[in-house]
This record gives C-alpha cells, sequence and structure tokens, in this order.
C-alpha cells in the first residue's frame, strides 16, 4: 500500500469518526438550537477537535517515509490522483455547502416564515465543513486508486 | 467520436527479457509496482517520459511498447 493510500484509510477512519461524532453532539441532547447553551456538549465537541489533530498528526508520522528507504514511495502516478483528489474533494465540499445553506434557508426563512436562523446551525456547518474536507479528500483518494490500479504478480 | 486508447506490451516484453518481475522493471523504470500493475491493466496512462524510460528498459522503441489507437478509421 502507498504511502498516500495508506494515509487515505487512517484519515477515513480519524475524521469520519470525528465527523459522526460531532453529528451526534449536535443532534442528541436538544440539537443545534440548544448548543451552545450547555457547556458538556461544547467540551465534548472540543475534545473532538483535540482527538482528531492529535491523531492525524500522529498518523502523520508513524505513516512518514523513512529517510533511508530504498523502495520509491510515490511516482507519478501518486501525484496525478492527489491533484485529482484536491479538484474532486473541493468541489464536493463545497456542494455540501451550498445544499446545507440551501436546506437551511428553506426550513427557517420560507417554511418557517422568516425565522431567524439558531446559532448552532452555523457552528455544525463551520465543524462539519472542517471535517467532512478530510473525510471527501480520503474517499477522493481511496475510489481514484481503486480505479487506476490493477491485480498483478509479484 | 470514440476515445483514444493507449495499449501497451510490457508483459509481453517483460517475459521476453529474462521473466522480469514487475518490481525489477519498477526500479529501473523508476516508478512504483503499482503503476507497473496498473499500466500492464490498461488502468494507467503514463507520462511521456515514463513511457520512454519503459522502453529503454527494454531496449527497443518507443512505439514497439505503447500503441496509440484514436477509435476512428482512417481510410
Amino acid at each position: 500500500m502507498t504511502q498516500l493510500k495508506k494515509r487515505a484509510v487512517w484519515g477515513l477512519f480519524i475524521w469520519g469518526t470525528a465527523l459522526i461524532a460531532a453529528y451526534a453532539i449536535f443532534f442528541l441532547g436538544g440539537g443545534p438550537r440548544t448548543f451552545l447553551d450547555n457547556d458538556t456538549r461544547v467540551t465534548l465537541t472540543r475534545t473532538v477537535f483535540t482527538a482528531g489533530f492529535v491523531s492525524y498528526f500522529l498518523m502523520l508520522i508513524f505513516t512518514r517515509t523513512p529517510s533511508s528507504g530504498k523502495t520509491l514511495e510515490k511516482d507519478e502516478r501518486d501525484e496525478f490522483i492527489s491533484k485529482r483528489v484536491y479538484t474532486t474533494g473541493f468541489f464536493s465540499l463545497m456542494i455540501y455547502v451550498f445544499i446545507i445553506c440551501l436546506a437551511l434557508y428553506a426550513y427557517y426563512k420560507i417554511y418557517l416564515h422568516d425565522v431567524d436562523l439558531p446559532v448552532g446551525w452555523v457552528w455544525l456547518l463551520g465543524i462539519t465543513t472542517y471535517f467532512l474536507g478530510f473525510v471527501s479528500h480520503a474517499i477522493a483518494t481511496l475510489v481514484l486508486y481503486a480505479r487506476m490500479s490493477g491485480h498483478g504478480e509479484s | 467520436m470514440a476515445k483514444a486508447k493507449i495499449k501497451n506490451n510490457i508483459r509481453k516484453f517483460r517475459f521476453e527479457n529474462g521473466e522480469m518481475t514487475q518490481e525489477e522493471l519498477a526500479n529501473r523504470a523508476k516508478c512504483t509496482r503499482q503503476t507497473i500493475v496498473a499500466l500492464e491493466q490498461g488502468k494507467y496512462v503514463p507520462s511521456l517520459a515514463l513511457a520512454f524510460r519503459i522502453a529503454r528498459v527494454f531496449n527497443v522503441p518507443l512505439d514497439e511498447v505503447f500503441e496509440y489507437e484514436d477509435g476512428e478509421e482512417h481510410c
């Protein structure tokens, strides 16, 4: 497994867990409307953020290329995949933000007739967008590797 | 309009060159073994530089290793 693919697998696990935890914290125990009023949920969110970052950086350290490595870890195909992943991940993130903003506008401004948007939703959007950036990057990496790999002999 | 395809005979040349392994070809062409696997499976099109390096490993012209099919009929 190449370094890029290895990091994608671990990144998907770490940030996917953080994303699920963020959604659980926001929607269980009162929803986004009461998020900022609940210190426990705010602390839990901070913990998830910290745990995610620490795990991610530890993973980067453990998967780094050894300085005396004799085999090539990364070549033009990996770089090609890497470039496409950034574009794909960026656009999928933009689509996510657009859909969420549109849904919130439609619900609060149109369906509920011009009710103010609770600020908890903005926090949800910001935090999940951050986590989803890593998740979409990891998924795009794994999908592209699956499409551009084969099964060969050694 | 039909999509252009680049086919290759890397596997054939590997076996004709002392049953060279994918690992050995990858080392000599300065790429990863996974890239050689993807090339042989037709799942990746190499850059010109990599294509030339592979042809040089086998000591044959580029167009013997790689074939370009533009998908259109010519008169």
